[in-house]
């Protein structure tokens, strides 16, 4: 045969383009970039707390296995390492050293810092009943603290900025020998934040790595230590956990799947050739595809990668159905022709399918979209053009010729098979239609990877460490910086009082980290000049029993503050300035703040408040509540798609078959197929979000299947080689798609778990329904 | 110099008033029988007055007022005189009211404050292993006129507080006694009635 191999060519030029777009794309893991474009400011504060969120800085750590001074000495060099090691901001563990900086900071700044300092707290009246005061904290329990101090901030600013600070908080760890333990004194306890934000994997699996490495040293130098053991959690250990596991799972699975699938291939078609010629239309496509994401949105996101892959899983069967219908001694390219408009109506009803994605305002759903329906393009169009001038002349599938045994075996008992489907169909859309509560599931904890032991360890950490849940937020919009700290000012005159009416167990805001400007200007403005300090204070002095000489270190830091510059983020020390940043996000050209509310009791009581007092545009935020509601968005999303999906996918079938009844014969069996699945799954349990997947993968395979079940026409042998190259199909799917079903990662196993199922089914149902009687028992 | 001016206060103070140590007439007693004696009371009210002298201050500061304690874990001062001001200590959690404005905190926040009043309320409470967390203990006197030094282990306490002293007669406390930053010395003198014992 002359062949033609400019298609050929093109091809290989075309993916090379692919691949060179393919690798200079970007891609993105951030969890925010798959979701929908969000419009509220609630939604915005989910987003920001997801993708870079202070909270997931945080690292708990946990050391037990040891005596309680082995332990203690372990923690404070564990910590006073890790200090001074970059990749971490801040490493608290009752250390003092931890929060010299910010003390220092306070202790150096206290008269720009503390709202205490106004004009009529340095008049004779002002300083007199400071100093009254003083004496009464002398003589208290805080007098040893309070002696300290006194000589140079006889006001007491530093302590109430302490306090402020500190987070009012009346929960934390117990302290033992220096160092912080958990309740039971049995470990002694971390929390540690990163520099890098909790979704950067990388650098988190390196932080993780210093930390075990430092601990593995330190630990052989401590005394009695050499049983200890360090346990790790939060954000970033999730992220490399999950990380790893998938990694794992999927190296591994994916081997075993494709190695299956090779398996059957290799006995139908006996030719390792030809087996890796199968695999080039569902490559070229998976290049084509991401070439096409990158050039539209600028980035590729991974799950679009890991998703959009099983999704143009279909390819893989054009190659399976072009080689194995190949009759002995004919040619491909002439078998190409024969199964043509059966492969294309094919990829044209998944194609349709898919683009219904294209309309979603979820970017990871229109990503999908345009992934599938690119690949899927390219896919058709190398099993159309290139690959049948690329099959060695006379080759025929041999080992495929009982393959098909089984389908016949089914063909030959049709009408009870028929029955008993009919029978079934009905039982399951009453399970589906009578299915009590809800069918999806809305715990975000299961979709997760993670451990019930490692949630565990997390919950007592975060517990022990008195780490606030960070549930509820209060979020504005501000124009500027200034504007954000003025706004915060305004809002700690509303959430001090319900601190106090003990609805709300705490709080933060940008401001009582950084005053605004202004406020700072008005405490600088309230230091009054050296000579008239003095004046005041010896007049305030007189007839107490303080000695006037005592408090030259209060005038020497007047003076000064008197002339400092104001304090800008710039000025913070790390801590600080990172507490300040996980309020303040930059959004467009503005920016949000995100202000975290702690222990609140009365959610109502609070959201009341803020609405009648707090400055406008200032939303109480439910994180909890909004994942939920996100959740439920996505779930709606995904569902409006699918039934969009399903509408396309019956125009096309009809455009293409011209006959209701065609058409019915092809649907109907995937709908049957549909509708056991889902009544399967939720005898198991709820529907997960990531089944949706499975589902759409099941109706672009099982209309392949029917198509090829009803196709007219065909000579006997020809309908022999179309049901082994059916069957071969399911095999080769079923095969891979079971092995995902093991894996521990719930969107591999539900996804493996529901197209397994629901191809297998499609199979089934396709033989039983679609394939014409006239042909039942071909000789 | 003056850095070494409380070391020397110290000093003169411990010259004057300490029996030597483990100069016990009785053999049988010592700190777990003390400590024991002590965990039997159940309740105690007393009446103190403070002497405070300090760096800054021209004259000693005198306080006088109440204390209550209640097994396990429940002190409350309360001064009367020369202002009023309260100081609730239920669990970990302690309660300041002075100058018409209430502060509430937890002990494990603020370990200075920690230290000194674990140290009271410990000796108090007959708790030896709380005490022993926090201080190097040294034992001196007899069953009827006994004394616990108490020096902090840990140095952020040491920085406000160089030393505790307690003084008793059988289960009962007669004084406390400080000495911390800033030439800071109290001495409180006790006159404890035990309102029930087990």
């Amino acid at each position: 045969m002359r062949r033609n191999w400019l298609p050929v060519w093109l091809c290989l030029s075309l993916a090379l383009l692919c691949a060179a777009i393919a690798a200079h794309s970007r891609y993105r893991t951030d969890m925010g970039d798959f979701l929908p474009h969000a419009h509220d400011l609630a939604q915005q504060a989910l987003d920001a707390q997801v993708s870079s969120g202070g909270a997931s800085r945080i690292l708990l750590l946990s050391v037990d296995g040891a005596p309680l001074a082995a332990l203690a000495q372990l923690s404070r060099n564990l910590g006073a390492r890790l200090r001074t090691n970059p990749a971490f901001i801040d490493v608290l563990n009752g250390d003092s050293a931890a929060m010299a900086g910010v003390q220092d900071f306070v202790w150096r700044n206290r008269y720009l810092l503390s709202a205490d300092v106004t004009p009529r707290q340095f008049t004779a009246a002002g300083l007199r009943a400071a100093l009254q005061n003083d004496l009464s904290m002398l003589s208290s329990a805080f007098g040893a603290v309070a002696a300290e101090s006194l000589p140079a901030d006889p006001t007491g600013e530093a302590l109430g900025l302490a306090q402020q600070l500190g987070g009012n908080t009346d929960s934390g760890p117990l302290m033992q020998d220096g160092a912080w333990f958990a309740p039971d004194a049995r470990s002694a306890i971390f929390l540690v934040r990163t520099r890098a934000p909790g979704f950067d994997i990388d650098a988190q699996a390196r932080a993780l790595d210093v930390i075990r490495h430092q601990f593995a040293q330190l630990r052989a130098d401590v005394p009695g230590a050499g049983q200890a053991r360090l346990h790790m959690s939060g954000p970033g250990v999730f992220a490399v956990e999950t990380r790893d596991v998938t990694k794992r799972d999927v190296t591994r699975l994916s081997i075993l799947a494709t190695a299956g699938a090779v398996l059957f291939l290799l006995i139908a078609y006996r030719s390792p050739r030809v087996l890796l010629l199968g695999l080039l239309p569902v490559g070229a496509g998976a290049l084509a595809a991401t070439a096409a994401v990158s050039l539209a949105f600028g980035f590729v996101h991974a799950i679009t990668l890991g998703f959009g892959v099983t999704l143009i899983g279909e390819a893989m069967d054009y190659s399976i159905y072009l080689f194995t219908q190949t009759l002995k001694g004919d040619r491909a390219d002439r078998t190409l022709a024969r199964i043509w408009p059966t492969l294309r109506l094919g990829a044209l009803t998944s194609i349709a399918g898919f683009c219904t994605m294209l309309l979603s305002d979820f970017t990871g759903f229109a990503q999908l979209g345009l992934f599938s329906v690119a690949g899927l393009v390219a896919a058709a169009a190398v099993t159309r053009f290139v690959l049948p001038g690329l099959v060695p002349d006379g080759f025929f599938a041999a080992g495929a010729a009982g393959v098909g045994a089984p389908l016949r075996l089914l063909l030959r008992w049709q009408r009870p098979v028929r029955g008993v489907l009919a029978v079934l169909a009905i039982v399951s859309a009453v399970l589906l239609a009578t299915h009590p509560g809800p069918m999806w599931d809305d715990n975000l904890l299961d979709l997760s990877p993670l451990s019930p032991a490692t949630q565990a360890l997390d919950q007592r950490l975060r517990h022990d460490l008195g780490v606030p849940d960070t549930r509820y937020f209060v979020a504005y919009r501000a124009r500027d910086i200034q504007q954000a700290l003025e706004a915060s000012e305004q809002l700690q005159a509303v959430l001090a009082p319900l601190v106090v009416e003990k609805v709300l167990g705490g709080y933060d805001l940008p401001s009582l980290v950084l005053p605004s400007d202004r406020a700072q200007r008005a405490r600088r403005g309230a230091l009054p000049d050296d000579e008239s300090l003095h004046a005041a204070f010896a007049q305030a002095i007189t007839g107490l029993p303080f000695r006037p000489d005592a408090f030259a270190a209060f005038f020497k830091d007047v003076a000064r503050a008197r002339a400092a510059g104001l304090l800008t983020e710039a000025s913070l020390p790390p801590p600080l300035s990172l507490r300040l940043q996980s309020m303040l996000m930059r959004v467009g050209h503005g920016w949000m703040v995100l202000a975290p509310l702690r222990d609140v009791t009365n959610p109502a009581r609070v959201r009341a408040a803020l609405d009648a007092a707090a400055p406008k545009e200032t939303v109480f935020v439910d994180l909890d509540q909004q994942s939920a509601d996100l959740l439920h968005t996505f779930q709606g999303e995904a569902v409006t798609l699918a039934a969009a999906g399903s509408v396309a996918v019956l125009v096309v079938l009809f455009l293409g078959l011209r006959s209701l009844g065609r058409v019915l014969a092809v649907a109907a069996p995937v709908a049957v197929a549909v509708a056991l699945t889902a009544a399967i799954l939720t005898l198991g349990g709820k529907l997960s979000i990531f089944m949706v997947a499975g589902f759409l993968l099941i109706v672009a395979l099982g209309s392949n299947y029917c198509l090829f079940f009803a196709r007219r026409g065909q000579a006997p042998e020809e309908w022999e080689r179309a049901l082994a190259s059916i069957m071969l199909a399911n095999l080769c799917t079923v095969a891979a798609y079971g092995l995902l079903s093991l894996s521990r990662i719930p969107v591999l196993h539900d996804i493996g778990q529901t197209v397994a199922l629901g191809t297998f089914l499609c199979l089934v149902c396709g033989a039983a329904f679609s394939a014409p009687p006239a042909v039942r028992r071909p000789r | 110099m003056r850095a070494l001016r409380p070391l020397v206060v110290i000093g003169l103070l411990l010259a004057a008033n300490l029996p030597l140590a483990h100069a016990q007439s009785d053999p049988g007693w010592g700190i777990g029988p003390l400590m024991r004696s002590l965990a039997q009371v159940q309740a105690a009210s007393a009446v103190f007055t403070e002497t405070t002298t300090m760096a800054v201050l021209k004259t000693p500061l005198q306080t006088s007022g109440t204390l209550r304690y209640v097994a396990p874990d429940f002190v409350r001062q309360t001064v009367l005189a020369p202002s009023r001001q309260d100081f609730v200590l239920r669990n970990d959690a302690v309660t300041l009211t002075a100058g018409g404005r209430t502060q509430q905190f937890n002990l494990s926040q603020a370990l200075p404050l920690a230290g000194l009043v674990e140290g009271v309320r410990a000796t108090l409470a007959g708790d030896l292993p709380t005490l022993q967390r926090y201080y190097g203990i040294q034992l001196s006197g007899s069953a009827q006129t006994w004394q616990l030094l108490l020096r902090p282990r840990d140095a952020g306490l040491r920085q406000f507080l160089s030393w505790l002293s307690i003084r008793g007669s059988g289960n009962r406390v007669t004084e406390i006694d400080t000495g911390g930053a800033g030439g800071r010395l109290t001495r409180m003198s006790v006159d404890e009635t035990i309102d029930h014992a087990s």
